[in-house]
C-alpha cells in the first residue's frame, strides 16, 4: 500500500518512472500549495498557475531534492513561493478579491471574531510585504511549524518568529478602526 | 494577549478553517500527470539510444581486438604456384626452399594478402619431406608463410 510511504519514498519512486507514486505525491501536497499561493496572491488563477508550475518544476528537477536540507513539503513550498512572487510581479492578483461590503460594521475587531470580514482580512494579508505575508500564511493559515517554515523560506528560525509577529502587528494596524493612529508601514 | 490580538488570532483561525478544503482544480492534476507520462516516455527513448550506443561500442571494441594483427613488414606476394618457381626476392642473401602449397592454388593471385616470417618447430620439416624421420630435430626453423585474404596459410617455404 503506497499510501503509507513517506514523501521521500514517493519522490524516489516517481524519479524511477512510477506514475502511481507521482500521482499520490501530487495529491498529498497540491492542496497546501494551492492554498499558500491563493493566500499570498488573493487570486485563484495565480494559485492555479503557481501550483501547476511548482509540480512541473519538481518534475524537471526531481533529482535535485536533498533530504538533508528539509522535507519534501518544505521543498515544494520553497518552489511555490518563488513561483507566486514571480507571477505577482507580472500580474498583481488581489484585484480578484470581492469588493468590501459597504454596509460593513464599523468595529472590525469584533467582526474578525465573527468572521464577517474574512475578505477584509484576506485583503489585509495580501497587502502585507512579501517577507511578512509568506511567514504569516505558512505559520498561521497553513499551520506549519516554525522549523518547517524556516526550511521552506530559507531563513533562520528566529527570523520566522519575528516576521510572523511583525505581520500580525501590521494586520492589527491595518485593521484598526477608522480614526485610530496607524502604526507601522505597509508596502 | 490583548483583546485585539485575540480577535486577530480568532480571525486567522476562522480564515484557516474556511479555506481548509480549498484545492487545485482537476485540470491541474491532469496536466501534471500528462507531463510526467511524456517525460517518462522521453527518458525511455534516451535510455534506449544510450544503451544502443554502448552496445555498438562494445561490438566495435570486440571486433577491433579480435582482428589478427598485421605483421610489421608486409610483402605483396605473387601466386603460390608462381612463387614456387619464382621465389620472392629476400631482403638479404638467404637460402630457401621453394614455396610448398598448403591449399589448392586459387585461380586469382589477388587471393593472397601477405607473406609473414615465422619460427616453426624444426620437426615441421618432416611433414614436408625435408628431414629424415629417424633423426631428432630440436629447436626452430625460420619459414615464410603466405596468407590468404581469409587469414589461412596458403603456402610455406623454409629458410636455411
Amino acid at each position: 500500500m503506497i499510501s503509507g510511504l513517506s514523501d521521500e519514498q514517493l519522490l524516489t519512486g516517481a524519479a524511477h518512472g512510477d506514475q502511481e507514486y507521482w500521482t499520490l505525491l501530487y495529491r498529498r501536497h497540491q492542496g497546501r500549495i494551492y492554498r499558500f499561493a491563493f493566500h499570498m496572491s488573493g487570486s485563484h488563477s495565480i494559485a492555479e498557475e503557481a501550483t501547476q508550475e511548482t509540480f512541473l518544476t519538481l518534475l524537471r528537477q526531481i533529482g535535485r531534492y536533498v533530504p538533508a536540507k528539509g522535507t519534501v513539503a518544505a521543498y515544494l513550498l520553497g518552489i511555490a513561493r518563488y513561483k507566486v512572487l514571480r507571477l505577482l510581479e507580472q500580474e498583481p492578483g488581489h484585484e480578484e478579491l470581492p469588493a468590501l461590503d459597504p454596509a460593513a460594521p464599523v468595529n472590525p475587531e469584533e467582526d474578525l471574531a465573527r468572521g464577517f470580514q474574512q475578505e477584509q482580512l484576506r485583503r489585509a494579508i495580501v497587502a502585507l510585504p512579501d517577507i511578512y505575508r509568506e511567514a504569516l500564511v505558512l505559520c498561521e493559515l497553513e499551520g506549519i511549524d516554525y522549523a518547517e517554515a524556516a526550511a521552506a523560506l530559507g531563513c533562520p528560525l528566529g527570523t520566522i518568529k519575528s516576521r510572523v509577529s511583525r505581520a500580525k502587528q501590521l494586520l492589527l494596524d491595518r485593521l484598526a478602526p477608522a480614526g485610530t493612529p496607524q502604526k507601522g508601514c505597509l508596502a | 494577549m490583548s483583546n485585539r490580538e485575540q480577535h486577530l488570532k480568532d480571525g486567522l483561525l476562522a480564515l484557516r478553517e474556511a479555506d481548509a478544503g480549498m484545492e487545485s482544480p482537476a485540470t491541474v492534476e491532469a496536466l501534471v500527470r500528462s507531463e510526467f507520462i511524456q517525460r517518462r516516455r522521453q527518458h525511455r527513448v534516451v535510455r534506449l539510444l544510450a544503451w544502443s550506443a554502448v552496445a555498438a561500442a562494445v561490438v566495435l571494441a570486440v571486433a577491433l581486438t579480435t582482428r589478427p594483427p598485421r605483421p610489421v613488414s608486409v610483402e605483396q606476394p605473387r601466386a603460390a604456384s608462381r612463387a614456387a618457381s619464382t621465389p620472392v626476392e629476400p631482403r638479404r642473401l638467404e637460402l630457401t626452399t621453394e614455396f610448398i602449397p598448403l591449399q589448392p592454388a586459387p585461380a586469382d593471385p589477388d587471393e593472397f594478402s601477405q607473406i609473414i616470417r615465422v619460427q616453426l618447430p624444426r620437426s615441421e620439416l618432416r611433414r614436408f619431406g625435408l628431414a629424415p624421420f629417424d633423426q631428432p630435430l630440436e629447436g626452430t626453423v625460420r619459414a615464410d608463410v603466405v596468407l590468404g585474404r581469409d587469414g589461412r596459410a596458403q603456402a610455406v617455404r623454409f629458410v636455411y
